[in-house]
């Protein structure tokens, strides 16, 4: 179904320059409905579980990681203190779950058609350097891999967004409770394409059938 | 003077229309630090608190400015509302405002800075959208007055709550957020400069 909810979560660089309205602000022109908001420390067991454990997800993280130093000629044992897959994609895991709980982080959920793509293409590629302007990062952030993780840290991109439905269902669950989202209501851009009254329910139950 | 804090409320209008981005960008570029938020559907327990309808000489202010209102504009009050009792018409106003405050979900913030007070209520602008100030959150974001309110039977929808004094900010994050309400510690990157 493509009228969707995804995670939005504001991380601590994006909270601490105070560009939190800024960032939102992209979300509602679209026209996305807002149905969760927190402002959150997220604790270490929070982070733990945001990020994949699997060993797979940590190799192909720890092996990306790899081919980068190759190509730019980066020793990784000087770097990192070791050339295993396994045991970088562990240190880039704990390096991103300290970025997200370094301090409070804001969390939303936006709701709308097609929404976790939305959402994707306005946050803009991972890497700021790479990132389009008129994204959120192309236009907010500078951050360098290699600076960064010279500094013991990953490096800081100010967005996290679900990059799919399943991931999207997963987060949601993690950071809020059923009785923290509020979907029951339709903003004026909502009901411009007749997203709002009969019509909204008969999304709703023809989500609900197909699940 | 150290920092204090306020309560802000972007009302369910704000969030219908799209604005909190907005709301959020100005309380933030003029220094203010958010140290709490959550979205929320207030219960009728907050908002008899909130519009508490035993604050008799409150209750009595809010209809004595209506009529003084309506006799700007030559309207009969009993034409209008049914009765020309300041206290009755109060009663009648907090009834629209509860209303109001339960059209859908809002967001309850609370926000640091010296004098922040002061500050979020001049970034909000004054209560009257018509006569609110260009530049301010309400005076850029709406134009209704008592007149078009009344008319309708409904509460002045004007997008924005923020604390008057710092006694009812006290007050007001009690009832928002509880007795035991700790805001966020930490640093905003440019707080050097507030």
């Amino acid at each position: 179904m493509t009228y969707q909810k995804s995670l939005v979560i504001i991380k601590h660089d994006g909270v601490s320059r105070g560009i939190i309205g800024e960032i939102i602000q992209r979300f509602e022109r679209i026209g996305l409905k807002l149905c969760a908001m927190k402002l959150v420390e997220a604790t270490e067991e929070m982070g733990e579980k945001h990020y994949p454990t699997s060993k797979e997800w940590l190799e192909t993280v720890g092996n990306r990681t790899l081919d980068e130093y190759k190509e730019k000629g980066i020793d990784p044992i000087k770097r990192m203190g070791t050339d295993n897959a396994l045991e970088i994609g562990k240190i880039i895991k704990q390096w991103n779950v300290e970025y997200l709980t370094a301090g409070p982080v804001l969390a939303m959920v936006f709701e709308g058609p097609d929404a976790i793509k939305l959402i994707r293409k306005h946050v803009g590629s991972t890497v700021p350097a790479l990132a389009a302007p008129g994204t959120i990062r192309g236009d907010y952030s500078f951050d360098n891999a290699d600076l960064a993780n010279d500094l013991g840290r990953p490096f800081y991109n100010l967005i996290h967004a679900s990059g799919n439905p399943e991931e999207a269902e997963f987060e949601i669950n993690l950071w809020f409770s059923k009785d923290e989202i509020f979907d029951n209501y339709s903003p004026v851009s909502h009901k411009a394409m007749g997203y709002s009254g009969k019509f909204a329910s008969k999304i709703k139950k023809t989500t609900e059938k197909k699940s | 003077m150290l920092a204090e804090n306020t309560l802000v409320i972007l009302k369910p209008d704000t969030l219908y229309r799209g604005l909190v981005g907005v709301a959020f960008q100005r309380l933030e570029q003029v220094g203010l630090k958010m140290v709490a938020c959550k979205m929320m559907y207030p219960d009728m327990a907050i908002l008899d608190k909130m519009y508490n309808i035993d604050n008799t000489e409150w209750v009595d202010m809010l209809g004595v400015k209506t009529l003084e209102t309506f006799e700007k504009f030559s309207i009969d009050p009993i034409k209008q509302t049914g009765t020309a009792d300041p206290h009755e018409l109060g009663v009648s106003i907090i009834k629209h405002l509860k209303e109001y405050m339960q059209m859908g979900p809002l967001i309850a913030t609370v926000w640091e800075g010296i004098e922040a007070v002061f500050a979020a209520r001049k970034v909000r602008g004054s209560t009257t959208p018509i006569t609110a100030d260009i530049g301010s959150m309400i005076g850029d974001f709406s134009h209704l007055s008592q007149m078009s309110t009344t008319a309708k039977g409904k509460a002045i929808q004007n997008l924005m709550h923020t604390s008057a004094t710092s006694e009812e900010a006290k007050d007001e994050i009690e009832i928002w957020f509880g007795k035991d309400f700790t805001p966020m510690n930490y640093e905003r990157t440019d707080e050097i400069f507030f």
